[in-house]
């Protein structure tokens, strides 16, 4: 990946880097909002936050992992701003799911009952594919705080979609 | 499990219904507008501080030394439900509101869309010369330090995200690296922040910064002071510490005669 921060006339590079990556984005920050409408809305203003810096010509070393850290850093911000008013689902999935769409869906909806920073840990983890040093990095958390927030998440999944869920899914 | 799950979320992610809008695109022209408000708030128009020239050295004896001043009279924000009407420059607004502190030279303004960026050079009764900018603002959208965004906008002080701190990794997640940062809520969630910015952040670093406050009233309007302690942004450290400090910058802050500066439109 190229190194960000090139020339002010630099946004094509900008603009390949985007393209490479917004569809990825997406899909991570659909998991996270569960929401198509919102998850668009994230990626956009992350993209445009690191944007201003690649314009700025503020080097980043590694552009990928700086617009997951932002995308991230943004729903957990969005979601602290609107926890007051945030309606939490007590609607369980039903368990024992046969189909991959079924069991998708009920991954997602597990996903949507969780906090905010449980749902990162959870896709950073799993979905990113980062280490527990390298989660601990991104959020801003100890690397204890994801492995007992990792543990958390991974329990309430087992909780909700079944013991046999691993089983049912391969 | 991690095997398993893995490839779960990835199947489920592909699930995510077809992009509507070109998030490329759409990014690029949000960050064209989030760089130009955050270029608005912060000092502009560095070209013309540092070619000031000091004219005249006309005191006016009220701050006595650089940050040892009297204490500010207190003053008291204005209501921003308060219709005024525009009917200043901000090149007439700053020695007035200045004068207090010194003499203005060299004043300078550009006015954008709902907001007017000036700079000019302050002279106080030490014959000590520096640089100040002023941005008054009414549009919504992000800039005050420590907001992630303004939807909604911040009325508390909680509502911000700054650190005092370095930060220790890229980006983090502790906030805007705001040194000195401090914030007050002004009642009617208006807020009052002061904090210290440098001008480099790297081995160009002289010690050249500035002190600054900026409040933002629940109506959008919102105002930033800068006091430097060199002539212009990056032109070099001219004074130990900048010629006003924070409780005299909140004096200028807090002065309603800003809210008659005549904003440029499109």
């Amino acid at each position: 990946m190229a190194r960000a921060g090139g020339d002010v006339a630099d946004d094509s590079s900008f603009e390949q880097f985007a393209a490479e990556t917004a569809a990825r984005l997406y899909r991570t920050a659909w998991l996270l909002t569960g929401d198509a409408h919102a998850a668009e809305d994230l990626v956009q203003e992350s993209l445009a936050r690191v944007y201003v810096k690649w314009r700025d010509r503020t080097p980043i070393d590694n552009p990928v992992g700086y617009t997951r850290t932002v995308l991230l850093r943004q729903f957990i911000s969005g979601r602290r701003r609107r926890s007051s008013t945030e309606v939490v689902t007590d609607r369980l999935p039903e368990t024992g799911v046969v189909t991959d769409q079924a069991s998708h869906i009920a991954l997602r909806t597990a996903i949507a009952g969780m906090a905010p920073r449980d749902r990162a840990v959870l896709v950073l983890r799993y979905y990113a594919d980062r280490t527990v040093a390298e989660t601990a990095a991104d959020l801003g958390m100890t690397e204890s705080a994801v492995r007992t927030r990792t543990s958390r998440a991974v329990d309430k999944l087992r909780v909700l979609l079944g013991d046999d869920f691993l089983t049912t899914t391969n | 499990m991690t095997e398993h799950l893995t490839d779960l979320l990835e199947r489920a992610a592909d699930d995510a219904p077809a992009l509507r809008h070109d998030l490329v695109t759409d990014s690029m022209r949000r960050g064209t507008r989030l760089r130009h408000r955050r270029t608005a708030l912060r000092m502009a128009g560095t070209s013309a501080l540092v070619a000031a020239v000091v004219l005249g050295v006309t005191t006016i004896p009220r701050g006595e030394t650089r940050g040892t001043g009297p204490e500010p009279p207190v003053v008291t924000p204005p209501k921003s439900s308060a219709p005024v009407t525009p009917d200043l420059t901000g090149k007439q607004a700053m020695p007035q509101v200045f004068a207090e502190y010194g003499e203005i030279s060299q004043p300078w303004e550009r006015t954008e869309l709902e907001t007017s960026v000036m700079t000019a050079t302050l002279t106080d009764v030490t014959g000590a010369s520096a640089g100040i900018a002023v941005n008054v603002y009414t549009y919504k959208g992000i800039g005050f330090p420590g907001a992630y965004d303004e939807d909604p906008p911040p009325t508390r002080c909680s509502d911000l995200h700054v650190s005092t701190e370095p930060p220790t990794d890229e980006g983090g997640l502790s906030g805007e690296y705001l040194p000195g940062f401090r914030c007050e809520e002004l009642g009617n969630g208006a807020l009052l922040v002061s904090y210290r910015s440098a001008t480099y952040t790297d081995q160009r670093d002289d010690g050249e910064y500035a002190n600054v406050v900026a409040v933002r009233y629940p109506d959008g309007f919102g105002i930033s002071v800068r006091s430097l302690n060199s002539l212009g942004e990056k032109s070099g450290r001219t004074l130990d510490r900048p010629l006003l400090d924070v409780a005299q910058l909140k004096s200028v802050a807090l002065d309603p005669l800003w809210r008659r500066v005549q904003l440029g439109s499109e």
